[in-house]
């Protein structure tokens, strides 16, 4: 081989280049493993998406005054108990439309 | 120490909290509820969240059904999913009102329905 | 709080070099595949609710430790077999000394790409043999520092060492790349 020069970037894109173009059997079950770990996921209120201050409230080493988290706190259970309330409302669904979706009687019967 | 408290209040309303995340790809649905609800697959990234978790909780009672069951369920999803969701509501309206009735009553007008759906369909032919 | 979303993209991202960092440390792509399946699901199940902005220096963290722990159990492994196989007779269908395997340093654990073009693919493979060739803390800090990108305190923290030492690691593993490159006529030009 003739003189070849090679410096730590030049090293990072070869490395690059060789995982951008792995076989796609690994590809494939690297796919996988990331989906099968996905399940692990702890499941996240979607609520806290919109409030993620809330988030910053309970994880801030920095003194927060108590009348600020006072606020929120009492936005939190608000929104805490609406959310609760509401799956809690949307479970139900489940028993019910079960029972129409696996009746005797067709869907037509139950629709005006 | 009043942090700590508070901190405490939060994470119990947290814990509250059970619902699942965001909207989910159909590929990234386990194989056992993909099958449940296969008939969605082509509609499945153009229902909302929250119907997808609805579905989602269906999907795991499959399993239990037995073959006419599934087969009904089957036949039935895609209808049931492009129903509007105040349809669906009164659906379940109608079908909980249905069977606080009497037995004798229920029957009847399971006779009575089941009669007029075949009439419907056979005039519709 | 990281939803399901900002997980998956993550281990995408990752997911690849993460095969190849394993699969230089232990020269076996099976095992190497479920290392990465491993740490991906200690992430996502003692993690997943972290910032995604956390998810880089967690997962390396949890991928080095499950090398390692892969290491441990090949070690306990390979002392009961060499226990073992010093009392039964020796046969042709026995299975190799794993120490072998350990010890062998000729081939890299990828095949070339076909697609590449010769000069680059033979690069490829010797700098691969060069990596593999690599005691295994000077082969983490290398990747870690310049392939992962991360900073010197990083690396510290997921090596679980001194800066120190994360410096003086780095620093052997460049002399001994160049050394072993050096041999193939390719010449390593350290930048830092």
């Amino acid at each position: 081989m003739k003189n070849k020069h090679l410096t730590n970037d030049s090293i990072r894109k070869l490395l690059d280049h060789a995982t951008v173009h792995l076989d796609t059997t690994t590809a494939s079950h690297l796919r996988s493993a990331r989906n099968r770990a996905l399940a692990y996921q702890a499941p996240r209120p979607a609520w806290l998406d919109r409030h993620g201050i809330l988030v910053l409230a309970t994880r801030s080493r920095h003194g927060i005054p108590f009348w600020a988290l006072s606020i929120l706190l009492a936005a939190g259970l608000l929104l805490g108990t609406a959310t609760y309330w509401q799956h809690a409302t949307e479970h139900d669904h489940s028993d019910i439309d079960i029972a129409i979706l696996t009746d005797d009687l067709p869907v037509d019967a139950y629709i005006d | 120490m009043r942090q700590n408290y508070s901190t405490l209040l939060l994470l119990a309303v947290l814990g509250f909290q059970s619902a699942p995340s965001a909207a989910q790809p159909w590929n990234d649905i386990p194989p056992a509820q993909r099958e449940a609800l296969a008939p969605l697959a082509q509609e499945w990234n153009r229902l909302s969240e929250k119907q997808q978790r609805n579905f989602l909780d269906i999907a795991k009672r499959y399993p239990k059904l037995t073959p006419l069951q599934q087969q009904r369920m089957h036949d039935r999803l895609v209808k049931w999913s492009k129903l509007t969701p105040a349809q669906r509501q009164r659906a379940r309206e109608k079908y909980k009102s249905f069977n606080q009735l009497p037995p004798e009553k229920r029957e009847a007008v399971r006779k009575n329905l089941r009669e007029r759906h075949t009439e419907t369909t056979k005039n519709a032919q | 709080m990281s939803s399901r979303e900002q997980l998956s993209d993550f281990l995408a991202s990752v997911e690849r070099r993460a095969f190849k960092q394993a699969a230089y440390a232990v020269r076996d792509d099976h095992a190497a595949l479920d290392i990465v399946q491993d740490s991906m699901i200690k992430l996502a199940e003692k993690y997943g609710d972290k910032a995604a902005a956390e998810f880089p220096m967690l997962f390396q963290r949890i991928l080095q430790n499950t090398i390692r722990d892969h290491y441990r159990r090949l070690k306990v492994r390979t002392l009961w077999t060499t226990l073992f196989s010093s009392l039964a007779p020796r046969h042709e269908e026995q299975e190799q000394d794993p120490l072998d395997t350990l010890q062998d340093k000729t081939n890299p654990s990828q095949p070339l790409q076909p697609d590449a073009s010769l000069e680059q693919a033979q690069l490829l493979a010797a700098l691969e043999e060069a990596l593999i060739a690599l005691p295994t803390r000077q082969r983490e800090a290398f990747l870690l520092r310049y392939w992962e990108d991360l900073n010197t305190a990083e690396t510290a923290s997921v090596m679980g060492c001194s800066e120190g030492s994360v410096k003086q690691h780095c620093s052997r593993a460049t002399h001994a790349l160049a050394e072993r490159l050096k041999r193939k006529g390719i010449s390593l030009q350290n930048e830092e």
